[in-house]
């Protein structure tokens, strides 16, 4: 396969995952630095188990 | 005596809780009413873990002090 | 036509498994208005029912007024006047959770009971008369096993038609006696001045002389006479205050209720097989050993370097022969059938810059998952709550409670979490000065950190992973200790009470799925943040100024014109690397402006450009800072070696290489303890819930990182005969003695009660 293509191939890729990254990145600091979801650390706080203890009183 | 001089697997009856009417309120909302048995669970240097109305409460020694039995 | 579902119980009675039965995935959380207590709401599952919406209130003993929960659920159930109530009452200990049951009926909103834990209460050998029950409270009870799935169809069904038919529970005396003719006396004197249907709640809760009820009734100042007067001469009557009369005869009415419908098993006095534990496990002389046995278990396996320690085992593969070999390998393939040539930008980008940086991090997931899981089991087991109450006992000599160990312990998995579960703490200043240094502890992210300099430089000792916990530990009560002396955090610990739910057999779909979610969750944070900051660095690395001329730095140093001996030895010098380890990412831009920044680093040990860059990228992410090691160190030196991928210990070899060891502990003791990433910083600003205080948290955990660091490299490498004596040295003898005044100093004496405030005193 000619260079030019084999290149513009990965060119490409990597864009797309960069933008898909980049995207991610942006959201999760700015939802990070406002306080975010619940635990920041997972999507929802239904997995994150620890959030059900700290309401123990 | 105070709850904090019980020793372990007692069962004693509260007589008399003192100290501010929040932390009272409190207590009585987890069970700690006049009249009511109380079984020691575990000592540890006068914090203590009892059973009360079925359930286990840990409470320090300021407030085990503060409830007489 | 939407339905609204109040979900109300005792704290652990199985609330929250019920929730996430009842509304799956389809939920939402938040906090309730102005206060940091969580909101959960969210649509109930199935077709047939679309349009329900469950309310999750906090677990609450009791609708008083008196802390942050309690007032949040009571005026949700009074402003938002929910369809229906489902009451959950844990089955094992009924006469306590009846306890808000009879409150919740006052509310004259059509309320279910769901009598949970069932399968516990049969285990237990009690049995309760569901028929009886319903009849002697006056309202449908459904029995559940939430943990099982069973009896959440009939409840969910019962509950949608008692809203819809908007069926209230038959009247029934609770309150008896002189106390029901006061009630109705107040009633009388109220009627017309609150909402109808709350005339009864709101009659109860003036005779308690509720201050937020009495606020937002507002009556005139000859109403307030008379309702008082009706109040004190029941109280003389009865000889006894307002509040415990109605308590009291609560719990008559529990009693009455109980009799009827519950039989008990269990012999008076007999310990269950969670008492017997206890016993054992918070036990005065065995109770701390015991716990420090179980932590350095459960980090052996995940950390050690010993035959069980699977953890290690798994990174070490990963690191090595995934990362070290596969990857790499993998990409040069693809990318050499696509013909991206090696020593080509585009080459360089993919394998030095995101291979090598996500890589680095990615290696250390097993480890990580390992100790989440370890971690997911202890906490499922009921195990914790346990800690807090062994650990209270050492707390409190330093003034501070048991409960403040909480955080820590949840901060070793993560530290949002650790940070949020601060909220336990009811006094205000305990609360903060807790969240202001939950973070020290090391949590998952910071694993990565401690494997490399473990791994790259002591030989993988677990002493090192032992000591980062000791040392965070160790931050946190010292700091404790001394803040406690200044008059912002003065004051006695809140007492201590706390329930202790039962030992359970830990639910291995719960454990893998918590485990599974962090691990993933790690992995996208790897997939955007890691990625992302990785290119950045790789781009920054890549450009630079070589002797004079500006460009792609790797082009530049080949050409030997412009790369001259006495340009390496220039380099050389000014970067503090040795001449053969010079490469062309020490002309680069990112090397440049990290050797200014540096000089803040000098005292620490570690004033090189390197290691500066990648403290700083650990603000974005903890495992950055191995990211950022990962591309900084995937290089050809001038001996033109081979690139990262023929043996991934090519960067620790690298990395041992530019550290003494003193160097590389003072290092990783700044980054562990410093401020913490975004995501942390974040919990803190929220829990907070002021400016100065969250920078104040930062800026002290930053100070105390610096401090120990420098005292670290300055008396540490002397000890260790690495460091000469000198400035540094003296600057370190006077921080130490500084710190021991600050701890042993007598300190801001509070008068009183200051300092007692419960965190609860809010404008709801």
């Amino acid at each position: 396969m000619p260079v030019v293509l084999g290149h513009i191939i990965v060119i490409s890729v990597l864009c797309v995952v960069l933008f898909i990254c980049g995207k991610n990145f942006v959201k999760m600091i700015s939802s990070e630095l406002k306080g975010g979801s619940c635990c920041g650390c997972s999507g929802g706080c239904s997995g994150c188990s620890k959030c059900g203890t700290a309401h123990k009183n | 005596m105070p709850l904090s001089m019980a020793d372990i697997d007692e069962i004693v009856v509260i007589k008399r809780i003192s100290g501010s009417d929040e932390i009272k309120q409190h207590l009585a909302e987890l069970g700690f009413v006049v009249g009511e048995e109380i079984h020691i669970v575990s000592k540890n240097g006068g914090n203590m873990i009892v059973k009360v109305k079925d359930s286990r409460i840990a409470l320090d020694k300021g407030l085990a002090n503060r409830i007489f039995i | 036509m939407e339905i609204k579902i109040a979900l109300a119980g005792n704290p652990n009675s199985g609330k929250t498994t019920l929730f996430n039965d009842l509304t799956g995935s389809r939920q939402y959380v938040g906090n309730w208005p102005g206060v940091t207590v969580e909101k959960k709401e969210g649509k109930l599952k199935g077709q047939e029912y679309k349009d329900v919406i469950i309310q999750d209130l906090p677990g609450i003993y009791s609708l008083s007024p008196y802390t942050l929960e309690e007032v949040v659920s009571r005026t949700y159930l009074v402003t938002e006047k929910p369809d229906a109530i489902i009451n959950i009452v844990d089955g094992t200990n009924i006469e306590r959770n009846l306890y808000l049951t009879t409150q919740l009926l006052e509310l004259n909103i059509p309320i279910i009971i769901a009598l949970n834990m069932m399968d516990l209460v049969r285990k237990n050998g009690d049995k309760v008369d569901t028929k009886a029950l319903s009849e002697a409270l006056g309202c449908e009870v459904v029995e559940l096993s939430a943990l099982k799935s069973e009896g959440t169809e009939a409840l969910v069904k019962k509950a949608i038609a008692i809203a819809n038919a908007n069926k209230l529970a038959t009247a029934n005396e609770v309150i008896s006696g002189e106390a029901k003719e006061a009630i109705k006396k107040i009633e009388n004197i109220i009627k017309g001045e609150v909402d109808e249907k709350f005339l009864h709640w709101n009659a109860i809760k003036a005779f308690e002389r509720d201050e937020k009820v009495m606020e937002s009734i507002n009556l005139s100042e000859s109403k307030k006479a008379e309702v008082e007067k009706v109040i004190s001469e029941c109280e003389k009557a009865l000889d006894d205050d307002s509040e415990s009369i109605i308590t009291n005869e609560r719990y008559n009415y529990i009693t009455e209720v109980t009799d009827k419908a519950v039989i008990k098993g269990r012999k008076k006095g007999e310990l269950s097989a969670s008492d017997k534990i206890d016993r054992v496990v918070t036990n005065r002389i065995l109770g701390l050993p015991i716990f420090a046995g179980i932590m350095f278990f459960i980090y052996a396996i995940a950390m050690g370097g010993w035959s069980i320690s699977i953890g290690t085992a798994a990174t070490d593969f990963t690191n090595d022969v995934i990362f070290g070999e596969w990857v790499p390998g993998l990409f040069d393939v693809i990318l050499g059938a696509l013909h991206v040539e090696e020593g080509t930008v585009l080459y360089g980008l993919i394998q030095d810059g995101i291979v090598a940086g996500v890589g680095a991090v990615i290696g250390f997931v097993p480890q990580m998952l390992v100790l989440f899981l370890l971690l997911s089991i202890l906490e499922d087991i009921g195990y914790m709550a346990r800690v807090a109450f062994v650990m209270d006992r050492i707390f409190r000599q330093f003034g501070l409670s048991g409960k403040a160990f909480i955080p820590c312990l949840v901060a070793t998995g993560c530290g949002v979490p650790g940070v949020m579960a601060s909220r336990t703490i009811e006094n205000e200043r305990d609360r903060r000065m807790s969240i202001m240094t939950t973070t020290f502890m090391p949590c998952g992210a910071k694993l990565p950190i401690i494997g490399l300099i473990a791994g790259a430089i002591f030989g993988g000792s677990p002493w090192i992973a032992a000591s980062a916990y000791f040392i965070g530990i160790g931050s946190i009560v010292l700091s404790g200790i001394i803040l406690k002396k200044f008059k912002a955090f003065a004051g006695i610990p809140a007492p201590f009470v706390m329930e202790l739910p039962a030992y359970h057999v830990p639910s291995f779909v719960g454990v893998l799925r918590a485990t599974w979610e962090r691990g993933w969750s790690f992995i996208k944070r790897a997939g955007s943040v890691i990625v992302v900051s990785s290119v950045i660095i790789w781009f920054l690395t890549a450009f630079g100024n070589v002797n004079g001329h500006f460009g792609l730095v790797d082009e530049l140093f080949e050409d030997e014109a412009v790369v001259t001996d006495e340009y390496i030895n220039e380099l050389s010098a000014k970067m503090d690397v040795p001449t053969t380890e010079v490469n062309s990412m020490d002309a680069s831009l990112l090397a440049s402006v990290g050797d200014a920044a540096s000089i803040v680093f000098k005292p620490l040990g570690f004033g090189n450009w390197k290691p500066t860059v990648a403290t700083v990228t650990g603000l974005v992410a903890k495992e950055e800072v191995v990211g950022t090691f990962g591309v900084l160190y995937s290089y050809d030196d001038m001996d033109g070696a081979e690139e990262l991928g023929e043996e991934g210990e090519q960067i620790w070899d690298r990395v041992r290489a530019d550290y003494t060891p003193i160097a590389a502990f003072s290092f990783m003791l700044f980054n562990l303890l410093c401020a913490p990433c975004f995501a942390a910083i974040g919990a803190i600003k929220r829990e907070m819930n002021n400016r100065k205080w969250t920078w104040a948290a930062i800026g002290y955990m930053t100070g105390w990182a610096y401090v120990i660091s420098l005292i670290t490299y300055n008396l540490g490498g002397m000890i260790a005969g690495e460091v000469a004596f000198g400035f540094g040295t003296i600057v370190a003898i006077v921080l130490v003695v500084t710190l021991l005044y600050l701890i042993f100093r007598k300190g801001y004496q509070p008068k009183g009660n200051e300092g007692l405030e419960m965190a609860v005193k809010i404008n709801a």
